[in-house]
C-alpha cells in the first residue's frame, strides 16, 4: 500500500469544543504535504493527534498500517519539529546537545552518545549552517536559527516521516527557501513530509498535496485543486484575496 | 579518627555526614523540580506529609522515625493521587488542584498538631522535632538509610541521564520517538518522594520544600550546562547542609531545618546577583562592557547596506566610506575593525572595506543575530 498515513473520520475536541470535525484523508509515501488554515483552524491539533499526543474523540489513524502505540522503533520512523511554544527555551542546553537528541532513539536506553553520534550531529548542524553556534545556549539564537537547530535534530534522526509544525514562523525568506529545498531533497530519498505552514505562496512549487483546514477539512488534494478562490474564501473568510502567482 | 582532626565529636560527625547527604540529594533533585517546573509538586508532597506524620504519632504514640516516615510517605502519595484525580476529573487545572490539595492536607495537619499539643504527652517533643527537623538523634543506622536512598537517587538519575534531559526539555518529542516517558516519570516521583521522606528527619516537614528549589535556582545562574547545573546544585546542597547543621549545633534554639534553608536561599540570592551566566549584576556590567562589540556589528551592517547600494561590478574590495556619512561610527571602532583586517584607513576620514570584511558583514546579515565575539 502506498498510503503511509490514513486518517478516517477524525474528530478531536478540547473539553466540549471540537477542534477537528470528521476529517478524513490519506497521505502517499514519499510525498510532501502542507497543512494550511487560519490560526485556530486545528492544524497543530491534527499533527498532535496523528502523533498520539492527543486522544481523538472519534476516528482512526494508522501510520504504516499500524496504530501509533503499536509502531515499533518509532525513532527510526517519525521525526517532529515542534511549534515554538512547546519547547523550554531557558533550559540549560546548547545547540549540539539539542541536535544530539535526534540520536537518542538510535543510542538506546542506558547508553551515552558516542563520538559517532557527535560527528553526525555536528554534520547536521553544518548542513543547516549552524556549526559556528554549536555551543550556544539554545535561547541565545534568533528565531530562524532556533528553527534550523530543530531541523538539524530531525535530520540527524534519519526517520521516514517528518512532521514540522510551522517551521517557517519567524524565519526569513532565504532560510525558508533553503529549508524547503532541503526538504525536497529528503523527499527524493523517499521520506514523507508534513508541514504546517502559513506561506501559501510556496505551495505550488514545493508541495504535492495540501490539506485546507477550518475545523473541518475544507479541501484536500493537489495545490491547484485546493487553492481555488471558493475554498480560500471558505477557509479564510471573505477578507482573503490571495495572489497565488508568486 | 578523621573527625577528631577537626576537633568534632563522633555524634557531630555523624550528624554532619547525614546533613551533607541530605543536602546532596535535595540539591541534585532540585534541578529536576526547577527545570520541570514541578517545584509546586515538591511543596505538595512535603506539606502534605504533615497529617500523615501526626496521624502515625497518634496511632502508635511513639517517636520512632520509621513510623513517622511511613506516615509521611502515605499521606504524601495520597496527596499526589488527589492532585491527579482533581486535574483529570474536573475542569480545574493542575496548579489549582495542587493549591487546593496543599491547603487541605496542610490544614488538616496543623489542626491535628494543635490537638496533639493539647494532650499531656511526653513524646510530643519527638513530633515537634520531626516537623522542624532535628539532627540530635541521628544515629549511624539512619546514615545507612540515607546512603541507600542516595545511591538509589543517583542510580536513577545517572542511568537515565539523557532521557530525563530530553523529557524535561521537549516532552512531546520524547513521547513521539517512543521513550517510556510515563514509566520514567514514575521512577523519578518515587526517587523524589523517598528523598523527601528521609530528608524530613533532618530538615523538617516545613522546610524541605525550600531545599528542593533553592539549590537549583542558585546553580542555574552559574551555568548553561545541564551537567554542571546538577554538580553545582549538589554542591550548594551539601554546603548548606553542613553549614546549617554547624550553626544549629553551636547555637541552641536554632533547629537545623531553618538554618540550612537560610544558607541555601542566601546562596541562591547571591547567585542571582553575581552569577556568571545570568546574574543580574554581571549582566549589567557585561552589557556595559560589550556595547562596543555590538557597535562593531552595526558597523558591519552599515557596510553591507552600502555594498548593496554600489555597483557590484566595480568589485567589493575597495568599498570606501567616510566617517561623516555614518554618525554611529567613530575612530575607535574603525581602529578595532582595522586591527581585525576588516577594513583599512585611506585618509584620516576615509576608510575602505576589505574583501574579508565584506564576507563577515554578509554573514552577520544572514545570521541576523551576530557573532559579536568574532570582532574582539
Ligand atoms: N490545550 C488546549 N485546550 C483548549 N483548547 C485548545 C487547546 N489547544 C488548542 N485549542 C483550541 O483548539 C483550536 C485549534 O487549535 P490549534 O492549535 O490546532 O490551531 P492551529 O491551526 O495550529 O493554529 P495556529 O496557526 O495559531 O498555530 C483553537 O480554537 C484553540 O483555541
Ligand atoms: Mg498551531
Amino acid at each position: 500500500m502506498t498510503h503511509i498515513i490514513n486518517v478516517q473520520n477524525l474528530t478531536v475536541a478540547y473539553r466540549e469544543v471540537p477542534a477537528l470535525w470528521d476529517v478524513s484523508f490519506s497521505i502517499q509515501k514519499g510525498s510532501m504535504t502542507a497543512i494550511v488554515g487560519t490560526n485556530g483552524a486545528g492544524k497543530s491539533t491534527l499533527m498532535k493527534t496523528m502523533l498520539n499526543l492527543i486522544q481523538p474523540v472519534r476516528g482512526e489513524i494508522t501510520i504504516m498500517g499500524e496504530s501509533y502505540d503499536r509502531i515499533k522503533e518509532k525513532y527510526k520512523k517519525i521525526a517532529y519539529v515542534p511549534q515554538r511554544e512547546a519547547v523550554d527555551w531557558n533550559f540549560p542546553i546548547n545547540c549540539l546537545d539539542v541536535v544530539l537528541m535526534g540520536r537518542y532513539g538510535h543510542i538506546g536506553l542506558l547508553k551515552r552518545p558516542g563520538k559517532k553520534d557527535r560527528d553526525l550531529a555536528m554534520e547536521a548542524l553544518k548542513r543547516f549552517g549552524m556549526e559556528y553556534y554549536h555551543d550556544r545556549q539554545i535561547d541565545e539564537l534568533s528565531g530562524g536559527q532556533k528553527q534550523r537547530v530543530f531541523l538539524a535534530r530531525a535530520y540527524v534522526q534519519d526517520a521516514d516521516l517528518l512532521f514540522l509544525d510551522e517551521p517557517f514562523g519567524g524565519v526569513d525568506a532565504k532560510t525558508e527557501q533553503m529549508t524547503l529545498e532541503l526538504l525536497q531533497e529528503e523527499k527524493k530519498r523517499g521520506r514523507t513530509i508534513l508541514v504546517v505552514t502559513h506561506d501559501l505562496h510556496s505551495l505550488k512549487k514545493y508541495f504535492d498535496m495540501v490539506l485546507l483546514l477550518k475545523t473541518k477539512l475544507i479541501a484536500s488534494g493537489q495545490p491547484d485543486e485546493v487553492m481555488t478562490p471558493e475554498n480560500l474564501t471558505e477557509a479564510y473568510g471573505g477578507m482573503m484575496h490571495m495572489d497565488l502567482r508568486g | 579518627m578523621i573527625w577528631e582532626i577537626f576537633g568534632i565529636s563522633y555524634t557531630l560527625a555523624i550528624v554532619l555526614l547525614g546533613s551533607a547527604i541530605v543536602g546532596l540529594m535535595t540539591g541534585v533533585l532540585s534541578v529536576f523540580f526547577v527545570l520541570e517546573k514541578k517545584s509546586v509538586m515538591g511543596d505538595t508532597i512535603a506539606h502534605s506529609s504533615l497529617p500523615g506524620v501526626v496521624v502515625a504519632f497518634l496511632l502508635f504514640l511513639e517517636k520512632s522515625q520509621l513510623t513517622f516516615a511511613i506516615g509521611a510517605l502515605i499521606s504524601g502519595f495520597l496527596a499526589i493521587i488527589f492532585v491527579q484525580t482533581i486535574s483529570r476529573r474536573t475542569v480545574l487545572k493542575e496548579d489549582v488542584a495542587i493549591g487546593v490539595t496543599l491547603s487541605i492536607f496542610f490544614g488538616v495537619g496543623v489542626a491535628l498538631l494543635t490537638y496533639v499539643q493539647s494532650l499531656p504527652l511526653a513524646a510530643q517533643a519527638g513530633l515537634i522535632n520531626y516537623i522542624f527537623g532535628n539532627v540530635a538523634f541521628l544515629l549511624k543506622r539512619d546514615l545507612y538509610l540515607l546512603a541507600a536512598v542516595t545511591v538509589f537517587d543517583l542510580f536513577v538519575i545517572i542511568s537515565f541521564w539523557k532521557e530525563y534531559k530530553l523529557i524535561m526539555f521537549d516532552r512531546a518529542y520524547a513521547e513521539i520517538i517512543g521513550l517510556p516517558v510515563d514509566k520514567l516519570d514514575f521512577l523519578l516521583t518515587i526517587a523524589i518522594s523517598v528523598t523527601i521522606v528521609v530528608g524530613i528527619q533532618i530538615i523538617g516537614v516545613v522546610m524541605i520544600a525550600g531545599m528542593l528549589i533553592a539549590p537549583a535556582v542558585g546553580a542555574r545562574q552559574w551555568t548553561n550546562s545541564y551537567r554542571r547545573m546538577i554538580l553545582i546544585s549538589a554542591s550548594i546542597g551539601v554546603m548548606s547542609g553542613v553549614l546549617g547543621t554547624l550553626i544549629s549545633a553551636n547555637i541552641t534554639d536554632i533547629p537545623p531545618g531553618p538554618a540550612i534553608i537560610v544558607f541555601a536561599t542566601s546562596i541562591a540570592f547571591i547567585s542571582i546577583l553575581f552569577g556568571y551566566r545570568h546574574g543580574t549584576l554581571v549582566n549589567w556590567v557585561h552589557t556595559h562592557l560589550t556595547h562596543r562589540k555590538i557597535d562593531h556589528r552595526k558597523v558591519m551592517m552599515e557596510f553591507l547596506k552600502s555594498t548593496n547600494a554600489l555597483d557590484k561590478s566595480e568589485g567589493l574590495t575597495r568599498l570606501e566610506f567616510s566617517l561623516r556619512e555614518y554618525p554611529r561610527l567613530n575612530k575607535e571602532i574603525i581602529n578595532n575593525l582595522a586591527r581585525c583586517g576588516y577594513c583599512k584607513w585611506l585618509t584620516d576620514e576615509k576608510c575602505a572595506m576589505t574583501l574579508r570584511g565584506v564576507e563577515i558583514a554578509k554573514d552577520f546579515t544572514v545570521e541576523n543575530s551576530g557573532s559579536a565575539e568574532m570582532v574582539e
